[in-house]
């Protein structure tokens, strides 16, 4: 496969981040529109539509609305369980404005800076999902939106729109400064390094995603081993060994590379097969 | 060990600790004014929007979506920022700047019910106003008033006027709107408050 992949992503994730701003523009104007809301919360045509880690918080804190809740989660629950974290890939506004980061990053390399390459355990956005759900539930408020990217993106974006001229406009958030720590970490720790290894969302989405039926696949008769895919996973997995499954964000960086046709992103045969991701 | 895993130990341990510090330290932030212990206080004046579930219930519900603010008609509905004196994120209303005007739109969009629907304005709750008759012009006789009884949704029977336009609440039938908070001509404090009476923890 070609970049088209890629060029299709970017412009999907491009018009997700233009809609949310438009749309809040819509809204800050009063104009009624069909889709409202954002990534984290959206009604469409009265339909609601909530990000998981948005439900399971509110699941947990046990607020009203149970049924109201798993409505909202439904259709994001069973896209992630049929194709895995593809949330964060095609759609997380954070993961896009990361991306534009991680150019940033590469275009800083060439200039002759050393960005570093930090690694730590995966297991800490588990660890941070279960913990702030703990916390949310004995708290009985929900507190991981205050530490996902993506609502707290959406969140500058609202405040920027509706604060836009008002004395307000100029107030620092925690959020904000959040932000921009992990755009800093982005640039000269790792690539993804919010997303790898702490994002509670993504951790979400890899849980849901762990069973997903169509995944990417390596074809290992093609496989010439040239292990061009390996440097370029933003998620730092390598697509000829890996069966690990649940860290996959299915962005096709690896398939877009691949010069022997050996990945492709389809369903499982059903056998146990090496590689792919 | 030699020096060099030492190094790339060291910083990772600050990295992670960095990470964890400044979460900590963001959450604290957030929390701003309402720390975790009294993580369900609001403060005296600070209305919920119409139809809020009593402040615990309302707080696990309320998923900081922005719906209620975006659909207030009267713009009334703010959301709390680090600096204001709600929990960050949530909806809140105070009336002293743009009470609300009950056109209840906010209580159809709610996605999780923290505000539940209501249609008849006579049921809504936000709180009961409070009349300070030492500066109220109309009962301590230094002006001619009668502001919040021409404003009020409700007049003449959340508020009545007596001798020399005195205003007098009857808490049964007042909803808490605070558009006679708005319009009290006092400056600084008004003389009509709404306080909630919500339960707060």
């Amino acid at each position: 496969m070609t970049q088209r992949a890629q060029w299709l992503r970017h412009t999907v994730q491009f018009a997700v981040l233009l809609a949310i701003v438009a749309l809040t523009i819509l809204a800050s104007r009063g104009v009624a529109t069909p889709v409202r809301g954002n990534t984290w919360v959206a009604d469409v045509a009265g339909l609601p539509v909530m990000d998981p880690l948005a439900g399971a918080e509110g699941l947990v804190s046990r607020g009203a609305a149970r049924s109201r809740i798993l409505l909202a989660v439904l259709v994001p629950v069973l896209v992630t369980g049929l194709l895995g974290r593809v949330f964060c890939s095609w759609i997380c506004p954070a993961g896009f404005l990361f991306e534009v980061t991680d150019r940033l990053r590469g275009f800083l390399k060439r200039k002759g800076f050393r960005p570093g390459n930090v690694k730590f355990w995966r297991g800490h956005k588990y660890i941070l999902l279960a913990f702030g759900l703990v916390l949310s539930a004995f708290l009985a408020t929900p507190l991981l939106g205050h530490f996902y990217p993506p609502a707290l993106v959406v969140r500058e974006i609202h405040r920027a729109v509706f604060s836009a001229g008002s004395g307000a406009a100029g107030i620092v958030t925690g959020g904000a400064l959040f932000l921009l720590f992990l755009f800093t970490l982005e640039l000269v720790a790792s690539r993804r390094a919010w997303c790898r290894y702490f994002c509670p969302g993504g951790a979400l989405y890899s849980l849901l995603g762990t069973r997903r039926p169509v995944r990417v696949r390596l074809e290992e008769s093609n496989c010439t081993k040239c292990a061009d895919c390996v440097p370029a996973c933003p998620m730092a997995l390598n697509p000829m060994l890996d069966r690990m499954g649940t860290e996959c964000d299915n962005c096709l960086a690896c398939v877009s590379v691949c010069p022997d046709d050996a990945l492709s992103f389809r369903k499982t045969t059903g056998e146990r097969q090496k590689g792919g991701v | 060990m030699d020096r060099r895993d030492f190094l790339e130990q060291l910083t990772k341990g600050a990295v992670s600790g960095a990470v964890a510090c400044s979460a900590l330290g963001v959450l604290a932030w957030q929390m701003g004014r309402n720390p975790a212990p009294h993580l369900l206080i609001t403060e005296p004046g600070t209305l919920r929007p119409p139809g809020a579930l009593p402040e615990p219930d309302f707080l696990a519900s309320c998923i900081r979506c922005t719906a209620c603010h975006d659909s207030c008609m009267s713009r009334a509905i703010q959301l709390a920022g680090p600096r204001d004196p709600a929990q960050t994120g949530t909806p809140f209303i105070l009336p002293t700047e743009t009470a609300c005007n009950l056109c209840l739109a906010c209580t159809t969009v709610c996605p999780t019910g923290a505000l539940q629907p209501i249609t008849d304005i006579k049921t809504v709750a936000m709180g009961t106003a409070v009349i300070d008759p030492r500066t109220c012009v109309a009962i301590n006789q230094t002006g001619v008033c009668g502001a919040c009884h021409t404003v009020c949704p409700l007049k003449n029977s959340a508020i009545t006027l007596g001798l020399h336009n005195a205003p007098v609440i009857h808490e049964d039938h007042c909803v808490g709107c605070g558009l006679c908070e708005e319009a009290c001509i006092v400056r600084g404090t008004k003389a009509i408050r709404v306080f909630s009476d919500r339960e707060t923890a």
